[in-house]
């Protein structure tokens, strides 16, 4: 890993403006790196190919089955709140690309429609590993579920219908403020993975950690992939951008509580 | 284990005896064998008490608390290897069985449960002398029954001045709290659906999306707390009256158990036939909003090959 300079990330400067950023200087679904084992990988293990025949050592489970018994209520309420607007944010994400691929098929993109369904693959793994992780720490959901459901239906299907360009600015808005939030509940989380009195972190927390850090790569990835194909091309980039982006905070801070 | 938990966890075998009550705690340690390493021999000073557990309504709020802990455990640790209502059945008799075993102090619970965080009251406000002179009028009573001697008035001043003098100057306001009971089989209703939702893993869609947790996360909640709280409010009457020459045992079962776990069947009938009806209705609205893409797609082509 290593610290990346505005002059080689594409994307939105203010992403940069916090020194303390870390990225990784690859992209996870790079070919060098598509082979490797992924922390999301210990919830839904990836489908062994034909030619796998190494047989596994038994996983100890604690890291995925069990959730820390030892966290003060501040601690937990704070898991809670991470695991809580993440799966509601995975879900926005799900919908949003639902949407546009439907806004695109609407206008026969064929060529967007295939690329939202390749971004949607990856949202959908992560709405998954969400769900998992919510029932391991027993978090309550948000109850605002169908309602973030038709917003981002809503959201993703009118910027697809205004064009291709203007469904690759929704992603590019939605991605940068999704990374920044990842970003922030890793650091927020860093307390919790200290050694205290001598007692080593329970494994689902670091895990939790790689998740996020995981989640947090993808997300990137598909800004990244989103401002390639033009998402500052759309007309009214700007303004859009600053519209989804201050709805994706708000939806955030609700999210956390409701 | 803190003294605390220590004294909480030890009172839990008292419960079916002596309620919750200071006095349960305080016997907490004495009575266990005296060759348990927890034992003490004296019962627990109040003082002890009142610094561990703080006073008024504080320690039986705790003892409370602890033994929903303890009845809720065993469905915690409990992972189905597959979901199915009769599971869900089992876990919810056993946890009647739990209540039952509290015999005719369950009630007590449930107005613990019931009772405010804190005492609600109001300010007496001064009132101007004319006014509290009026008050100091003693009027004789309307109606004296027959063979009883008038007894002497009582001012409103004088009622006003005890109430204030016995609550420091404050009107006390006796609330309750309704959300306690249903709250305690919220959490019940959770951790038993809980094992089920680990052993369910993912629900996916027509998409292949993963599917959930959605309005139906809260909705299988509250109707299952409905169900057991109709089911346990069984055993919440009173004991059938026996001969005059017999009296209950002292860690008598509920006589109602029987009653409750029938009671508890029919309600998760009842749930599991609405449940089946709100997926029915969610996958045909699946199957309808599918055909209606379908056909949009259909009229979209055809708009786009008008002059083809």
């Amino acid at each position: 890993m290593q610290l990346i300079s505005r002059n080689t990330l594409a994307g939105p400067s203010r992403l940069l403006a916090r020194p303390s950023l870390l990225l990784p200087a690859y992209r996870s679904h790079s070919s060098a790196s598509a082979s490797a084992p992924r922390p999301s990988h210990a919830y839904i293990p990836p489908i062994p190919s034909a030619a796998d025949t190494q047989v596994k050592p038994a996983e100890d489970t604690r890291a995925t089955a069990t959730s820390p018994t030892n966290l003060s209520p501040e601690e937990k309420e704070l898991i809670a709140r991470i695991v809580r607007v993440d799966q509601a944010g995975e879900l926005g994400a799900n919908w949003i690309y639902r949407g546009q691929k439907w806004g695109s098929a609407m206008r026969g993109d064929s060529k967007t429609v295939k690329q939202v369904e390749e971004m949607w693959e990856s949202e959908k793994h992560h709405l998954a590993t969400m769900r998992l992780v919510q029932t391991q720490h027993s978090v309550r959901p948000t109850i605002l579920y169908p309602v973030w459901q038709g917003m981002a239906f809503g959201l993703g299907a009118v910027t697809a219908l205004m064009g291709r360009e203007a469904a690759m600015a929704c992603t590019e808005a939605v991605e940068t403020v999704i990374g920044e939030h990842y970003d922030d509940q890793i650091r927020s989380l860093k307390p919790l993975l200290e050694t205290k009195s001598g007692v080593a972190p329970h494994p689902s927390l670091p895990l939790l950690k790689g998740v996020l850090e995981e989640f947090r790569d993808d997300e990137l990835e598909h800004l990244d992939t989103a401002v390639e194909e033009g998402a500052q091309k759309a007309p009214g980039h700007s303004l859009l951008s600053a519209i989804i982006g201050a709805g994706c905070r708000v939806a955030i801070k609700v999210s956390e509580r409701v | 284990m803190s003294l605390r938990a220590k004294i909480l966890t030890h009172s839990l075998p008292l419960l079916p005896t002596h309620s919750f009550t200071r006095q349960t705690l305080a016997l907490a340690l004495s009575r266990l064998p005296s060759d348990h390493p927890d034992h003490r021999v004296e019962p627990i000073p109040d003082s002890v008490l009142d610094t561990l557990f703080g006073d008024g309504r504080a320690a039986p709020k705790a003892l409370v608390q602890r033994w929903e802990e303890e009845g809720i455990e065993p469905m915690e640790a409990e992972s189905g290897s597959k979901p199915s209502i009769a599971g869900l059945e089992s876990r919810l008799r056993s946890r009647l069985t739990y209540s039952a075993g509290l015999g005719h102090y369950l009630p007590e619970a449930y107005s613990i449960l019931s009772a405010p965080e804190s005492e609600t009251s109001i300010p007496i406000p001064s009132i101007p002398l004319p006014i509290r002179q009026l008050l100091r009028l003693r009027l004789p009573p309307i109606y004296t029954p027959p063979g009883l001697a008038a007894h002497g008035a009582l001012s409103a001043g004088d009622y006003l001045s005890g109430v204030a003098g016995r609550n420091g100057g404050r009107l006390p306001i006796p609330l309750t709290n309704p959300i306690g009971p249903m709250a305690y089989a919220w959490r019940i209703a959770d951790a038993a659906i809980r094992a089920d939702e680990r052993a369910e893993g993912i629900k996916r869609g027509v998409m292949n999306e993963p599917v959930g947790p959605g309005p139906e996360w809260y909705t299988s909640r509250i109707s299952l707390a409905l169900a057991y709280l109709r089911a346990e409010s069984h055993l919440l009457k009173p004991y059938p009256d026996l001969p005059p020459n017999q009296v209950y045992a002292e860690k008598q079962p509920n006589p109602h158990l029987a009653s409750a776990h029938q009671a508890l069947e029919r309600n998760l009938q009842s749930y599991r036939r609405t449940r089946d009806t709100v997926d029915g209705i969610e996958k045909g609205a699946g199957s309808v909003g599918g055909y209606l893409e379908f056909a949009a797609r259909s009229v979209g082509g055809l708009w786009r090959s008008r002059y083809l």
